[in-house]
């Protein structure tokens, strides 16, 4: 039986932690580490509910950022229409997890703190930076850098979540000026529906009128992997123009680089193979549509 | 015409136990509680093989707490059950063979102090080598599971020599089969309430298919008489075979006797999984061999079923798969050699086509390859070899004649789906891929397959299949209707309902439907083998006439009435005026006891019947002497109550029928007589680039007589073919040394909404072969046999891959994407 805890502010639950170490463990909707602790996992002897915290609640739009709290249900970013506006792949990825009641319980900050949730590879193609508090600061990082610095640790985040820093992008002056967006979110299960992610592929490219690639952002998870961006993959892309050569050269590129986990039941070979299918020719299909449009 | 709420009009209704299920109000039987009840628990083994030194039960004994510690020395009677063959322990003496094998039972004030008492029994284990597979199982120097080895069970059949037929083939058609362990995944795990009575009776609350087979195995485990026991088995939230076995029932027993206290059990899923019982995996060799003209001369066949541990009906479902791989073909030379393998992998045993999935699973490949190979079109090469309405069954055997195989077969050929497929195959293929849009995704492929059902009914040749029931005037004028069969949910008693209101007359608030418990109810067989509804049709049309005759006649002694002018009716006796043309129940009502007629009629025939209808509801004011002769009364009246007949007859109204399914006279265990048809087609579309698959579209044809219930029938279709979608796609409790790998169902996938979306038509052919007196046919099973193969072929017509396992692994149907 768990110790609960319900501090009222970040510097309070960081306290807590520190006093109970790992036998502490921040939680706010529950979801995952329920599942976690019926598959086996010790229960921690103190629970740190961090859902009274005020910095890790709402959504706010400050500085051109959206700034999502923590505590923020998946429910929520799946119909919160500026989200759906701005960061329509954070909503796909939200719709795409669980089922309607995990969604209410289960939080944005929890889908991240626990390193393999399907929103990361969203966030990471929405270069969103997280927001912490480590007891004594807040601390501000790229997505992606935490990603990496946590590569290859299994135990859980000794800062706390407060928030997460999306970037709004500028509205163009005229429509149809310029560049162009294309995005797309794909999340490949066992099932339809309610499945844990066998893979989970983002992109998001900016092209010149022409259909050169300005900007790429390529990122993949799914299963037990901790998602990745693909830089790799990344940088055969930018500077060069969208063509069917160049999408044979990205699936045999992102092939290489992708490192999915296996698990009983789904192969390394699916997963890299399925990744490299869904992002090289999601980003050729969406290309073609938005230059047939 | 296709089967729906709109075709169905007036026999679309709620069932009886609809508002109870959906509102939530109805309790299950492992919902119920009794005062100063105990938990009980069972550990069960860590290990799937392993000897058993020693077992320490000191410290589990002596917590606070804990009342009772069961090891296999408190085990009174039998220590073992099995329907066919007691070769299951119930508590494990000094071997365990699978991860589910019971070796303590606990029972404890409260779920945390029996938690703790099961990790305080301390065993000691030897391991011994795990025997993983049939083939390991087979291999020379495997270690022997059982005294007399490895084979529980084999069986053969042979007609003609293949060797020579296969010399004369144009084409030869070989393919191992592969199908998958899954689960039941009943939404209520296994449980029930256990009451030792203050009179030394045993009440057991747990559902089951068989409440009579359950008092007789309790009976042999507990050392009591079956009389003392009385087991309580419905509602049941699902069961697909899975309860038919028993599973916690000889725990709660034992505990409840040991402790004199009402114990309570009931399984978490994790516990469901790793002890329950799972469908047979089955690897099936075929060689199939056709002349130049498609027919086929010979048919080679070699099932291994991993049957687990140990027996239960593992030998039934395999002698079940060796008659299905026949199934309704025509063949010059056949030959089928079966075994079924005892294994340390989890228990198989009864489930929801018993062996014919498998079967047809592999059948159905066949077909669609050989007409692949001599250049048919699949449906016409399975009607080139299809059996002919007299002709017999698949081991030779006599059965109902029976047209439904080529009503099935141009029930599906008329179908619009099948239309559609005819029509993409005379069009160039460029087409189809284009057809909806130029901006199509392209690696979306759609393609159309069909398969086609023989499935067996009844237990078979040689296995005690009694049917029966009983109906009664209870004496507070219920008509009380007894069957020995359960509602697992798939609406037994909503069927029930409807039969007594079509073939009776009564109305739903006359009846008293008394179904599992064995105190009251007559022994009238399983609810298994999609045979309760059959033969409750035939137990009602054995006792319609009399029954109904003894009510008619009492009510006109009663009356003073001559019966042939009486019908039974809403709430009673009615006048027969309109009985041709007016069935129903729409004639004027009047709320009558028979106490206030024989009060306001001195005279029984002076009663003014026409006087009895103004009188509404409460008292009949009848007026006297009026000598009405009735037979000019156009109106049909309601002229006695159920109560008051009952309460005014001297003896009691009653009717019983017994009797057994019709079977085969064939000297064959397991051979069927009565066999239901059916014919699936559909539409499937491939995404190349993740290799999965979507059903979008489903027709299913069924010939199986008149339909009895509209919902229930689609309700077995319908949930049938979901199931098999799970099958073909997502489902199989993987197992790994001995262990599942999918230990709930957060890696154990069962369909949901969204896999189970698209349109799905269903047709019943209900004409039945004149002079076919058997009634209608079960469908409980055979929903969930053929959609499985289709969309292998529907894979196939989309992809030109063919595939031969389940479920189907996304990896085989994956391409790399083109870019154009």
């Amino acid at each position: 039986m768990s110790v609960i805890w319900h501090p009222q502010d970040a510097a309070e639950a960081i306290r807590l932690k520190e006093t109970f170490g790992a036998e502490g463990r921040f939680i706010s909707g529950g979801t995952w580490l329920s599942v976690q602790w019926e598959n086996g996992a010790p229960r921690p002897g103190h629970l740190i509910d961090v859902s009274a915290i005020p910095a890790m609640r709402g959504i706010a739009v400050q500085s051109k950022a959206l700034t999502l709290g923590a505590m923020t249900p998946l429910s929520v970013a799946r119909r919160d229409p500026l989200i759906g506006k701005s960061f329509p792949l954070l909503r796909e990825a939200a719709r795409s997890i669980a089922a309607p009641s995990i969604r209410n319980l289960g939080t944005i900050g929890g889908n991240i703190a626990c390193k393999t949730g399907d929103l990361l590879p969203a966030l990471l193609v929405c270069d969103a930076e997280l927001n912490w508090h480590d007891g004594h600061r807040l601390i501000t990082e790229s997505a992606s850098d935490w990603l990496n610095g946590t590569r290859g640790e299994t135990k859980p985040p000794d800062g706390l979540l407060l928030q997460v820093k999306l970037a709004l992008k500028e509205t163009p002056m005229f429509e149809g000026a310029a560049e162009r967006v294309i995005e797309g979110y794909h999340k490949i299960g066992r099932r339809e529906a309610f499945t844990p992610s066998v893979v989970t592929a983002a992109y998001r490219a900016v092209l010149s009128p022409e259909g050169v690639v300005q900007s790429i952002r390529l990122a993949a998870g799914g299963g037990l992997m901790i998602p990745q961006r693909l830089t790799e993959s990344e940088s055969l892309l930018i500077g060069r123009m969208m063509s069917p050569k160049l999408m044979e050269r990205l699936y045999e590129v992102i092939l290489r680089e992708v490192q999915p986990r296996q698990d009983a039941f789904v192969s390394c070979e699916y997963r890299k193979q399925t990744t490299a299918a869904v992002m090289s020719a999601g980003l050729w299909q969406t290309y073609r549509e938005a230059a047939s449009a | 015409m296709l089967l729906n709420r709109q075709s169905s009009g007036e026999r679309w209704r709620a069932r009886p136990d609809g508002p109870g299920k959906v509102t939530g109000a109805l309790a299950y039987l492992t919902d119920r509680t009794a005062p100063d009840m105990l938990i009980g628990r069972v550990l069960r083994s860590p290990h799937p093989h392993a000897a058993i030194l020693a077992i320490h039960a000191e410290k589990a004994r002596a917590l606070p707490g804990v009342h009772a510690v069961l090891t296999y020395r408190d085990v009174p009677g039998l220590n073992g059950y099995g329907i066919a063959v007691q070769d299951q322990p119930v508590l494990c003496v000094d071997r365990v063979r699978y991860v589910g094998d019971a070796v303590a039972a606990v029972a404890a004030d409260t779920d945390a102090i029996a938690d703790q008492a099961l990790s305080l029994i301390e065993v000691e284990y030897r391991l011994l080598p795990i025997v993983e597979s049939p083939a390991a199982a087979l291999a020379d120097g495997a270690p022997l599971l059982h005294g007399d080895g490895n084979i529980l069970h084999r069986t053969d059949y042979k007609r003609g020599d293949v060797d020579v037929a296969f010399a004369s083939c144009t084409h030869i058609v070989e393919e191992v089969y592969d199908s998958p362990r899954q689960m039941h995944t009943y939404m209520e795990t296994e449980g029930g309430l256990f009451v030792p009575e203050k009179d030394g009776r045993l009440t057991v609350h747990s559902p089951t298919q068989h409440g009579f087979m359950d008092r007789l195995q309790l009976s042999r485990i507990t050392g009591m008489p079956e009389e003392r026991i009385r087991i309580l088995s419905s509602p049941i939230g699902g069961s697909f075979g899975g309860k038919d076995e028993l599973n916690v029932q000889p725990y709660g027993a034992l505990l409840a006797l040991k402790t004199n206290r009402p114990v309570k059990i009931h399984n978490s899923r994790k516990e469901s999984v790793r002890a329950g019982l799972k469908r047979h995996p089955m690897v099936i060799a075929m060689k199939t061999g056709i002349d130049a003209n498609g027919a086929i001369l010979a048919h080679q066949v070699k099932i291994t079923a991993d049957t687990g541990p140990y027996a239960t009906l593992g030998a039934e479902v395999l002698n079940f798969a060796t008659e299905h791989a026949l199934g309704p073909y025509r063949y010059g030379s056949v030959e089928v050699d079966s075994v079924s393998v005892y294994t340390n992998n989890g228990m198989s045993g009864e489930f929801r086509g018993f062996g014919g999935n498998q079967a047809i699973f592999a059948l159905e490949g066949q077909m669609d390859r050989l007409a692949d190979a001599c250049g048919m079109d699949p449906w016409d090469f399975r009607l080139r070899n299809m059996r002919e309405s007299d002709a017999p069954g698949p081991f030779g055997q006599p059965i109902a004649p029976t047209n439904g195989a080529k009503q099935a077969w141009d029930a599906l050929e008329a179908s619009s789906l099948w239309q559609e497929r005819r029509q993409n195959e005379s069009a160039a293929t460029v087409l189809r891929s284009e057809s909806s849009g130029g901006m199509k995704a392209p690696w979306l492929k759609t393609g159309i397959g069909a398969a086609f059902i023989m499935h067996g009914s009844g237990l078979g040749v040689g296995i005690p299949d009694p049917g029966g029931g009983r109906i009664k005037l209870a004496p507070d004028g219920k008509i009380e209707v007894q069957f020995g069969y359960e509602e697992c949910g798939q609406g037994l008693l909503a069927s029930l309902e409807l039969m007594l209101i079509e073939q009776f007359g009564f109305a739903p608030e006359d009846l008293r439907l008394v179904i599992g418990d064995t105190d009251v109810v007559p022994n009238s067989g399983s609810t298994t083998a999609s045979r309760a509804t059959t033969m409750m049709w035939k137990s009602l049309q054995r006792l319609r006439p009399g029954f109904q005759k003894e009510l008619l006649a009492a009510a006109a002694a009663l009356l003073g009435l001559p019966e042939e002018l009486l019908r039974l009716g809403r709430g009673g006796i009615w006048n027969s005026r309109a009985i041709g043309e007016n069935r129903g129940n729409r004639g004027r009502e009047a709320d009558v006891e028979y106490a206030d007629l024989a009060a306001a009629a001195g005279d029984m025939a002076g009663i003014d019947i026409s006087g009895i209808a103004d009188t509404g509801s409460g008292n009949a004011a009848c007026k006297h002497g009026a000598d009405v002769d009735v037979t000019e009364d156009t109106e049909e009246r309601l002229l006695l109550t159920y109560r008051a007949l009952a309460g005014k007859t001297p003896r009691p109204i009653v009717a019983e029928t017994s009797f057994a399914f019709p079977a085969s006279p064939f000297p064959r265990t397991g051979a069927h007589y009565l066999y239901t048809f059916a014919a699936v087609a559909v539409k499937a579309e491939v995404n190349t680039l993740t290799g999965r698959v979507r059903v979008l579209e489903q027709y299913h044809a069924v010939a199986a007589g008149p339909v009895v219930n509209p919902q229930g029938y689609l309700g077995q279709i319908e949930g049938g073919s979901i199931m098999a979608l799970g099958y073909a796609l997502t489902e199989e409790a993987l197992m790994q040394q001995g262990q599942y790998a999918t230990s709930n169902l957060d890696t154990y996938l069962i369909p949901t909404i969204a896999d189970a979306a698209g349109e799905m038509a269903i047709e019943p052919i209900e004409e039945l072969p004149e002079g076919d007196n058997y009634g209608p046919r079960g469908i409980g099973e055979i929903g969930s046999v053929g959609l499985a193969p289709a969309i292998l072929a529907a894979v196939h017509d989309a992809t030109g891959k063919r595939l031969n396992r389940l479920p189907i692994d996304p990896l085989q149907l994956a391409e790399r994407p083109a870019f154009t």
